[in-house]
């Protein structure tokens, strides 16, 4: 005690002193709008750097939950296009049958797990039963198709994908009206073959592939990849057409599920249709 | 306690000077703004030698501020004032005559001498004037800036307040 009193009695005055200074300083950039303006701006060129930092690591720690909300917005904007696509009804043979094909789900999910190197490629699904994915739905990312729901548990759910040996799609060149097979031969995981497109086809180069609307899995018109090369089949009377996906699957890392309204209806029917022949 | 009232009303007569005269003289000619004139300084310098440091701090900053009040700058005249109350001690012990100074006596004219008082007034004065300014300016991007107006109002600051001793030549 006796120490703390010399010391201030020796440095009390140095003490004050620069407790003044401080309030006359805070006084100063408080109430002088030029010394403010400096004072901020200056103190902004240090601390700018610094907060930048911080939210830099902030930003990547917020990066999941970030990319998350993204992928719900952009499910909803997915399901506008597409439905403003199917709404406008340009295809005439849509028109005709009056098959008016609404998705009626499109659930966002991240991939938890997959496989491109195999010969039967999967992806685990971090979604399952609980957050709508059914049997049989579509996968779909922002570049194109991905492939089908093959089984689903409570949260989580297998995806066969376009890359699977099993694998096949029924896909249209887009303005044209030939149609063909999508299927998977090469090991290259973004190059697909299309099969059973007629020899009088005029399909060239660099014509985009496009989903057939066909399937029930699909919606029409959802982009799959580009032709890259035609080459006549050896004795046939086909085509067979090598295309370049959009998407690759190996960067995936959301997609999103569809669920097409008439789609278990149409399944339903050609399942009661074949049971009856 | 009549020694008490002289420095309260020396210290009114000398806040009302600066700031209801001398704030509006402007010697400024064309793009030559350089010149401002500050005697509340002479204030602090008349303090008494022996006075307590945290006195001449407190009376200081209370000093400042009512200056600033009427230069709408608040907290910059303070700084420089509490700043200089600061120094003050530092500055008499560093030009401290041979034979010390007298208990209870006050650096004036008539106690200490012209020259003394010269040295005394100028070092406190320019470093006043200097602090004053840069936190005017406020950004040591314009050095020029804080050093001509230091020096240019430093020079009629100092003249003004020699003239102030030699024409009223207070006693204590």
């Amino acid at each position: 005690m006796r120490n703390l009193l010399l010391f201030l009695a020796k440095y009390g005055h140095f003490i004050l002193f620069l407790v003044l200074e401080v309030i006359c300083f805070s006084l100063i950039v408080k109430f002088n709008d030029s010394q403010k303006e400096t004072w901020l701006n200056s103190v902004n060129l240090y601390t700018g750097r610094i907060q930048e930092q911080v939210n830099g690591v902030n930003n990547y720690l917020k990066l999941q939950q970030l990319n998350d909300s993204l992928s719900v917005e952009n499910a909803q904007l997915l399901q506008q296009i597409i439905d403003f696509k199917v709404n406008t009804k340009h295809n005439a043979f849509q028109n005709f049958e009056t098959l008016d094909t609404t998705i009626h789900t499109i659930i966002p999910s991240r991939v938890c797990d997959k496989t491109i190197r195999l010969r039967n490629n999967y992806f685990t699904l971090c979604k399952g039963e609980k957050h709508g994915i059914r049997k049989g739905m579509g996968v779909l990312s922002k570049d194109g198709i991905v492939g089908v729901v093959k089984s689903v548990s409570d949260h989580y759910s297998d995806v066969i994908l376009l890359i699977h040996s099993q694998s096949r799609t029924s896909v249209s060149i887009k303005g044209k009206q030939y149609f063909g097979n999508l299927v998977w031969k090469t090991n290259d995981h973004t190059l697909m073959k299309m099969e059973a497109v007629p020899k009088y086809a005029d399909v060239s180069l660099a014509d985009t592939v496009v989903t057939s609307g066909y399937s029930t899995i699909f919606p029409q018109g959802v982009s799959v990849g580009k032709v890259e090369s035609i080459n006549a089949e050896q004795g046939g009377n086909n085509y067979e057409i090598d295309v370049r996906l959009f998407n690759d699957l190996e960067l995936l890392e959301y997609v999103y599920v569809v669920g097409i309204d008439q789609g278990l209806e149409i399944k339903e029917l050609y399942s009661t249709k074949k049971k009856s022949n | 306690m009549r020694n008490n009232l002289k420095y309260v009303v020396r210290f009114l007569v000398i806040v009302a000077v600066q700031v209801l005269l001398l704030k509006r003289i402007d010697l400024s000619y064309q793009n030559f703004n350089y010149i401002h004139i500050f005697i509340y300084p002479l204030f602090l310098l008349l303090l008494p030698f022996q006075w307590s440091k945290f006195l001449y701090l407190i009376i200081a900053f209370v000093l400042g501020l009512s200056v600033d009040l009427f230069y709408n700058s608040l907290g910059v005249h303070a700084f420089a004032s509490v700043f200089i109350a600061f120094l003050r001690p530092y500055i008499l012990r560093l030009i401290e005559p041979r034979e010390g100074y007298n208990k209870d006596s006050t650096p004036t004219l008539f106690r200490m001498g012209f020259a003394w008082l010269f040295i005394y007034t100028s070092i406190l004065v320019f470093i006043h004037h200097l602090v004053y300014f840069s936190m005017e300016v406020f950004s040591p991007q314009y050095p020029f800036e804080i050093i001509l107006r230091t020096i240019f109002s430093f020079i009629v600051s100092l003249t003004t307040i020699m003239l102030v001793h030699f024409i009223f030549r207070p006693k204590s």
